[in-house]
């Protein structure tokens, strides 16, 4: 008898979730931005990526358990320029969830508030391989622009959820100054006009920040492996321009880079991570850009 | 119909050439498009009659939002068929987009029976469909005119069902000659996240609807599905499984009981290279039509980029004859313009 009496305390414990005021779901398509929401979010909201640290986000499957998620959440925040193009239009599809369609009040496209690099001014081609006709999407690694997205996610959230406005609004606070203050120390760090190769257009905007030059690319054009004429060119310009560092995004294959070290002298090699949690130690844009910043400052 | 179709594509070329003209802001609510183009050579030491060098298929890809509520596609098909280029509506359908939990469709569309038969030819696994596929459903598959309405079922993994009234029209399996006899197609389809790199699918299939002799037509399909990609270096290495089970009962026809299984193991061993395996079984319970056919089938693919491939395959099949036969396929397989992405 003492059995049956639990049930239906088991049905209610159950249903609690389901009762009064519920925390706002929110989904974002790379941890970058998932750290992001974190940080002006804190506790307030449950927060989930669909991307890993340690995988491309121009190459991410539309896993049917995607769209689950997405029927379920509120928010949904992503970078927009087409880096996603290949994935999301399947999530928002299978996930039956209106408002989070371009224009719904679910729906939060970073990309629309970044003065983007490398918009290519003149027709394009897929000729010129991976090619972003809006832009590069990588802006997240320019910690400004991070402060700039952070902002927008304030009012956002603000507007999604009220009854934490001041919540969201001393976050983003706290998050802004330590951030300048931060991006003060890192900029003393690294010499403007510090040459490095690179192997894709992955941190265009982190150079861009702190006057680093990037002489060539290890990638013939975007997303391209790189062929073996190619790889003799960049190791010619590295010679001739005196660079001393190659830097490896860790979701592309290192070995190239170790065989142009190899024959280019003075020249060292780094895997970076370029999104949190892209390596164990890495859990928040701090980390990141920490990382990214003792990777080419010269020691 | 073809007349139709013809003069349908007249008028969205002059419509194109119009909006050209007029250079207006009206360009951005043009549709995306996009094509894909299947060139095939293949030698058999039996049928010759597809041997050489030919235009597999040209798909014609249209595919915009209609306004707030509804977003179409269209997919016209165009091949050689008995000597003559012709084209064909291969789906054409609406869907809702403003509607949460359920999606309604309408139109022609590929059903959903089975993982395969939703797929477009430029999609296909292997450079040819299936035999369980070819032979029950018919070389087009089975594609139809109907509504449908799928949605997710609220439990702790992706379950969606899947459910469609079409107007058979299919020649062997629904096509009866009154026009009040509706056929139904449902799926049932579960997938699990065993860990970030690893899913299962496992999906139920089944149609019913009357044949040409007023008589019904069943149909059963089971499949399985395992997929690995690791979340680090999933950029190049890869591995899938899939199996899938057909079966028709079709009343009336002396061969109307008919089932066979497919299996097949994807590799992926570099960033641009695939190395593939199908083994094909047909007429598991015994058809009344002759005797089993076993296929196997091996194919390596090259993909320059995301929007072209090589394939080479080779296969043997075992029909019952005296000879087995043999077939070597070259497949170019690319695709320009607007692209949408394929289903996982």
């Amino acid at each position: 008898m003492k059995k049956y009496f639990k049930i239906p305390f088991v049905v209610l414990a159950c249903l609690l979730p389901f009762t009064g005021h519920a925390k706002l779901k929110v989904l974002t398509t790379t941890n970058n931005l998932k750290n992001l929401v974190e940080m002006v979010a804190g506790e307030k909201v449950d927060v989930e990526s669909f991307s890993k640290g340690t995988q491309d986000p121009h190459y991410i499957e539309a896993k049917p358990s995607y769209m689950l998620k997405a029927s379920k959440a509120d928010l949904l925040v992503s970078i927009g320029l087409e880096l996603e193009v290949g994935w999301l239009p399947l999530i928002l599809r299978g996930s039956r969830n209106p408002k989070l369609r371009e224009g719904g009040a679910g729906s939060f496209i970073a990309g629309e508030y970044i003065e983007t690099l490398e918009k290519p001014s003149a027709a394009i081609s897929r000729a010129d391989g991976d090619v972003h006709p809006e832009g590069n999407p990588h802006f997240l690694l320019d910690p400004l622009n991070a402060l700039k997205i952070a902002e927008k996610l304030r009012d956002k959230l603000k507007k999604l959820d009220p009854e934490n406005a001041r919540e969201y609004e001393g976050n983003f606070n706290k998050f802004s100054s330590n951030l300048t203050l931060k991006l003060e120390q890192w900029k003393k760090r690294i010499k403007v006009g510090t040459k490095v190769i690179t192997y894709h257009k992955t941190l265009t905007y982190f150079y861009h920040r702190f006057g680093i030059i990037n002489v060539s690319l290890l990638e013939p054009k975007p997303g391209i492996p790189p062929s073996v004429g190619h790889i003799l060119g960049v190791m010619k310009k590295a010679r001739s321009e005196g660079v001393k560092l190659a830097i490896v995004e860790n979701y592309f294959d290192p070995t190239v880079a170790k065989r142009v070290a190899k024959d280019v002298a003075g020249l060292k090699v780094k895997i970076v991570p370029v999104s949190v949690a892209g390596e164990p130690k890495i859990l928040n844009l701090f980390d990141l850009y920490e990382s990214l910043v003792s990777a080419v400052e010269e020691k | 119909m073809m007349k139709t179709f013809y003069i349908l594509l007249i008028l969205l070329v002059s419509t194109i050439a119009h909006a050209q003209k007029q250079k207006s802001r009206g360009n951005s609510f043009n549709p995306d498009i996009g094509i894909n183009v299947l060139f095939l050579n293949q030698n058999s030491d039996r049928d010759s009659d597809e041997d050489g060098v030919k235009l597999q298929e040209a798909e014609l890809q249209f595919s915009s939002d209609v306004d707030a509520y509804f977003s179409a596609k269209a997919l016209f098909a165009v091949a050689k068929e008995d000597g003559a280029y012709g084209i064909e509506p291969e789906e054409v359908y609406v869907e809702t987009i403003a509607i949460p939990y359920v999606t309604l469709m309408a139109g022609k569309f590929k059903m959903a029976l089975g993982k395969h038969n939703q797929l477009h030819t430029h999609a296909f696994p292997f450079i040819n469909a299936p035999l369980v596929n070819e032979t029950i459903l018919g070389e087009e598959g089975l594609n139809e005119t109907g509504v449908g309405a799928s949605a997710l079922i609220p439990l702790p993994w992706f379950s969606e069902v899947n459910l469609s009234y079409i107007q058979g029209e299919n020649e062997d399996l629904f096509n009866s000659d009154l026009n009040d006899n509706k056929a139904i197609v449902a799926r049932f389809k579960n997938l699990w996240d065993f860990s970030d790199s690893t899913t299962l699918e496992l999906g139920f299939s089944g149609a019913q609807g009357k044949n040409s002799d007023h008589l019904d037509t069943h149909l059963y399909g089971a499949d399985l599905t395992l997929k690995w990609r690791p979340s680090q270096g999933g950029k190049y290495r890869s591995f899938e499984w899939g199996s899938e089970y057909l079966q028709k009962d079709r009343k009336g026809a002396s061969d109307g009981k008919l089932s066979g299984v497919v299996s097949h193991l994807k590799y992926q061993m570099a960033q641009r290279w695939y190395a593939q395996y199908r083994y094909d079984y047909l007429g598991l319970n015994k058809s009344k039509s002759g005797s089993p056919s076993q296929r196997h089938t091996g194919l390596i693919a090259f993909l320059p980029s995301e929007f072209s491939s090589i394939r080479l395959q080779y296969e043997t099949t075992n029909d019952g004859q005296e000879k087995d036969e043999k077939r070597l396929s070259l497949q170019l397989n690319i695709s320009i313009g607007a692209h949408p992405a394929h289903a996982y």
